[in-house]
């Protein structure tokens, strides 16, 4: 045994100078290195080698993350941060924003030619922007269609329309998309949907979990119980969608409702709610024939709009060099690149509106790019509020949405007990904060003088 | 009687391989679908119908899997090494040695351990920062490598050994030194292994501390460079199985060679030999 | 034995822990104390100041820290079971078996599988239609005459064997039946009976000396009475240590199964006061109030183990 603590010893001794000797610089050292906390894909490293090829006196390196905030976090409060990381919902930043963990860079960017709210989607604006600061560029931007199955259709002599249609329309047409074995068991959904994507069937519905300003919360209001009720119905009433029970058996994996990817590309569903971003994966499995269709409307044609943005740390070690990567960001060639990449749709609205966004020459059986660009130009952004932080919105809705899901919960209950959790927490934050105190006052005050 | 002992093998064999099968199942799972193509992960049959060795390249072609690989042996391996000896030290001072706050300085070091880690990861790393540690080979290692659970470990399988042999050595004139090093090290040996097989499996799999210290991509180790196959974009299950397939080779390599002391009665003829 | 102090070798031998258990360990664990004594919230607009107990008084106050609290304690139920199993495991691959290598290796195999892989199957095995475990269970029912048999819906399902209430802890028949947390209990026991502790226990056996048996077999006494009375004592150290580890591990528990597998639902019902904690120090950065509930878990393990020390540990008799 003290035999293996002496060859442990050396063994290690030698593998770590070997280690060591063959560590690379990270960045070649005269270039400034520029430090990106993001999702390590393919599509990501495709963005960086652009840009490094662009620009011989910057280099950017990718530092993976796990989609959580923990990293930054940590790292920005020992004052070692990134230079700029990536954020995915306008809840975080509003939380970066809160904590000073991120600066205004709108006239940096000015400088550098570039107005990200003036030339990106409307929609995509809560997600780098608050109070009219802008903290980052959008990286990309997206809402959910239908993605079908062409032979399905066919199969099925059923034909999805090109423009909007309603839910009344749909349904049938799913029904018939539905396919049971003798013993009454599914072989093939009509419409796959994750409970996660509540927003969606919300955005359709003109239903909103707050108000515009953020100081009341509406999720107990008729538009929200009727678009929760459609959820349900797809499942229990229709029976189009899978329930609980009946998706266990389809093996669901992770990812943000990348499970109906999964079901889409093994053919369990005919049609699946997902986004453009689902392209980067559905292109690697040659053979198949796909379409898109506008999710159904119910009262409104509105998509609430999704996205991703890339935002400066305050006290970036590379700040100018992590400037120009932004501006970069917000210029023609990564736009452009992300179209073709299908990483969602390029935050910049005019190239999504140039006619090379239809046609991706390396995949002309990608016919549909104009129906992505019409959900793009009807995407709004969900109203959010500023007092409370994500993870309890999420958590009051999901928790809620989970027994309506099982069947043990009416939509109508559901969303008056969500609703109430919701209120609950916001009189104890604003109760918590004099500051936020001050500035929910300041709003219903300006709401009411708006009235008047 | 000997009837009856083979009988009883039986049930133990039968016993055995029961509960074997339902430990094999998802281990053969990890094995067939790192050999799927994408599409057939998520179906029903567990079989491929295409078989796609070339999964296995295709990890080393997406990531520099051997450095990850490199990296994590070597990192779990000197954390393996320290936490043995620096535990197994301390061990010996709070269950051999008799001094005046001996159990109270213990009762402190056992209760460090009931303080959940994420409160602890802000502070450690901070620290890591003035200690000029970050993106090093030595900031993985060090923090990870002089825990209680070790000392805690070891102390109680020290407890467990007879002290007629060190007490003898002690009159002979013995030091302290010879004493842990040559009688009570010797005889712990089957808790040290023990204890290195918990670390190495342990550190080898540990994911927070490395995703926050790494900065480098040549520094990461393999839970956070197979991130790739795991994003919030979703996850390239057939890839990622065939990773860890590839990843598990060192933690069953070190479980293969330990377990062999973990056997009755090679005790006493280690110490006497 | 005479009185003699080793101070002077103790510290000697001390030394290289003591010092990066200080560093790493010590220190970090009283700055999280600190931060618990303040609103610690990573927001400008309230600056950093001292609250005193505000945060334990608002945690031991509210309703999800007692449902979560609860579920972390529900989840702990399988404990005793998994380590009276792992022990029985450890006794019989202790014995002088064929491939005795190989059965360990197959036993451990659990702790080398892809978390990934695992989840996947036991979503299978405990799928409410087709999943081999209710199969079982229907199979059963109809031999025993069981006609209104409801399956049970597992990882969807909010019930639980105690009948806690929804929302907040508290009773409810209702939720009497098997749902998540029993699920996750499952997963749990089947994952520890063949993993550290086994080994813990393997280890411990080398220490029993084989004449000590052998003489107690030649006696006549039955396999029980020899282990009971022979083997058992010199496992007492080590059961020492498995129990506080357990119960450590389990107050602690439940974080990797509620971020990957269930994402603490149906209905927060697998929340466990680990994840708790995660979700309110790195999604919602209430970082002060995150550490008061460390601490007031602290409180509890350290209580469990006062219990465990008072009737476990023999280490301290000669002291």
């Amino acid at each position: 045994m003290r035999a293996v603590f002496a060859v442990g010893l050396l063994v290690l001794s030698v593998a770590s100078v070997v280690l060591l000797a063959t560590s690379p610089p990270a960045a070649p050292s005269d270039r400034a290195a520029v430090v990106w906390v993001s999702d390590e894909n393919p599509l990501r490293q495709e963005q960086i080698a652009r840009f490094n090829l662009l620009r011989p006196d910057r280099y950017v390196l990718l530092d993976p993350n796990n989609g959580g905030l923990e990293k930054i976090i940590v790292q920005t409060l020992a004052g070692v941060g990134p230079d700029v990381f990536d954020c995915y919902t306008p809840y975080d930043l509003m939380a970066f924003e809160r904590a000073g963990i991120v600066e205004d860079i709108r006239p940096d960017l000015a400088r550098r030619g570039v107005d990200p709210v003036a030339q990106t989607f409307a929609a995509g604006a809560p997600f780098f922007t608050v109070d009219g600061k802008v903290y980052g560029v959008l990286a990309n931007v997206g809402a959910d269609g239908l993605w079908y199955h062409r032979d399905l259709l066919d199969a099925a002599g059923v034909r999805f329309p090109d423009g909007g249609w309603r839910w009344s329309e749909f349904i049938p047409l799913a029904q018939r998309l539905t396919v049971r074995d003798a013993a009454e068991r599914v072989q093939q959904y009509g419409f796959y949907f994750s409970w996660d994507q509540w927003a969606d069937f919300f955005a359709v519905f003109g239903a909103k979990v707050f108000s515009e300003d953020g100081t009341e919360v509406l999720l107990d209001s008729a538009a929200a119980k009727e678009a929760v009720g459609l959820m349900r119905d797809l499942v229990y009433r229709y029976r189009v969608s899978p329930s609980p029970v009946e998706e266990a058996s389809m093996a669901s994996q992770g990812g943000w409702g990348s499970g109906g990817l999964n079901y889409l590309l093994a053919k369990r569903v005919a049609v699946a709610l997902g986004g453009r971003w689902w392209l980067a994966t559905l292109r690697k499995e040659k053979g198949l024939r796909l379409g898109v269709a506008e999710t159904p409307h119910a009262y409104v044609r509105e998509f609430y709009a999704a996205g991703r943005s890339t935002l400066l740390a305050r006290g970036a070690p590379h700040r100018e060099a992590a400037l120009d990567f932004l501006a970069f960001m917000g210029g023609a060639d990564y736009n452009r690149l992300i179209n073709l990449q299908a990483d969602a749709m390029s935050p910049v609205r005019r190239y999504v509106e140039e006619p090379a966004f239809l046609r991706n020459p390396d995949h002309p059986e990608e016919d549909y790019n104009h129906v992505w660009g019409t959900i793009m130009e009807r995407a709004v952004a969900a109203p959010v509020c500023p007092f409370l932080d994500g993870g309890e919105v999420y958590r009051a809705i999901g928790s809620q949405l989970d027994l309506v899901k099982a069947g043990a919960k009416s939509p109508d209950d559901a969303m008056d007990d969500a609703a109430r959790r919701l209120r609950t927490s916001l009189a104890r934050a604003l109760e918590e904060s004099p500051a936020l105190r001050e500035e929910y006052d300041r709003r219903v005050a300006a709401r009411k003088g708006a009235r008047r | 009687m000997p009837r009856s002992g083979r009988l009883k093998d039986l049930g133990v064999y039968v016993a055995l391989g029961a509960f074997a099968l339902t430990t094999l199942a998802p281990f053969a799972w990890m094995l067939l679908a790192s050999l799927k193509p994408l599409a057939e992960v998520e179906s029903a049959n567990p079989v491929p119908t295409v078989w796609k060795f070339e999964n296995y390249s295709a990890v080393a072609e997406q990531v520099p899997f051997g450095r990850y690989f490199a990296n994590s042996v070597v990192v779990a391996g000197w954390v393996t090494l320290l936490t043995c000896l620096s535990s197994a030290m301390a061990a010996f001072a709070f269950s051999r040695l008799r001094w005046r706050g001996r159990d109270a300085l213990f009762r402190l070091y056992l209760a460090t351990l009931m303080i959940p880690g994420v409160v602890t990861m802000i502070p450690n790393y901070t620290l890591m920062v003035r200690l000029h540690l970050l993106d090093t080979y030595t900031g993985l290692i060090v923090p990870a490598s002089f825990g209680a659970f070790g000392t805690f470990l070891l102390r109680q399988f020290m407890l467990g050994l007879p002290t007629a042999l060190d007490e003898a050595a002690r009159l002979d004139g013995a030091t302290h030194w010879h004493v842990f090093w040559d009688v009570v090290l010797p005889l712990a040996r089957p808790g040290v292994i023990t204890l290195a097989i918990f670390a190495f499996l342990g550190n080898y799999g540990s994911f927070y501390w490395p995703l926050v210290m790494v900065k480098s991509p040549h520094m990461r180790t393999l839970p956070v460079g197979l991130l790739t196959f795991d994003t919030v974009y979703g996850r390239q299950t057939n890839l990622l199985m065939a990773a860890a397939a590839m990843s598990l080779v060192p933690p069953l390599l070190v479980f293969l060679f330990g377990q062999r002391f973990l056997v009755r009665g090679i005790q006493l003829g280690a110490v006497k030999g | 034995m005479s009185k003699r102090s080793d101070l002077v070798a103790a510290i000697g031998f001390l030394a290289p822990n003591l010092l990066g258990f200080g560093l790493f360990t010590a220190g970090p664990v009283l700055f999280s104390f600190a931060a618990s004594l303040t609103n610690w919230n990573l927001q400008r607009t309230s600056p950093l100041r001292f609250v005193g107990l505000d945060n334990y008084r608002n945690a031991l106050a509210s309703d999800p820290f007692w449902f979560y609290l609860g579920n972390t304690v529900y989840l702990m139920l399988g404990l005793p079971l998994a380590i009276a199993a792992s022990l029985w495991f450890a006794v019989l691959l202790n014995r002088p078996l064929r491939f005795s290598g190989g059965w360990r290796a197959l036993l451990y195999l659990p702790s080398f599988t892809s978390g990934v892989a695992v989840m996947v199957l036991w979503k299978a095995l405990l799928n409410p239609d087709f999943g081999a475990i209710n199969v079982a269970l229907r199979s059963v029912a109809a031999g025993l005459g069981v006609t209104q048999f409801e399956s049970p819906r597992w990882l969807l399902s909010t019930k639980n064997l105690l009948a806690l209430s929804l929302e907040r802890l508290g009773h409810d028949p209702g939720q009497w039946g098997l749902g998540a947390r029993d699920a996750l209990i499952l997963m749990g026991l089947w994952a520890a009976i063949g993993g550290g502790n086994m080994l813990l226990y393997l280890a411990a056996l080398t220490n029993v000396p084989t004449e000590l048996t052998e003489a107690a077999q030649l006696d006549g006494a039955s396999s029980w009475r020899c282990f009971r009375s022979v083997t058992w004592p010199f496992l007492a150290p080590t059961t020492f240590f498995i129990v506080v580890m357990s119960v450590i591990g389990g107050l602690q528990g439940g974080f990797e199964q509620a971020r990957v597998m269930t994402t603490g639902g149906p209905a927060s019902t697998t929340t466990t006061l680990s994840y708790h904690i995660y979700t309110e120090a790195f999604e919602r950065f209430r970082i002060g109030y995150a550490s008061a509930v460390s601490w007031i878990l602290f409180a509890v393990v350290f209580g469990a183990t006062l219990l465990n020390w008072k009737f476990g540990d023999r280490g301290t008799d000669d002291a």
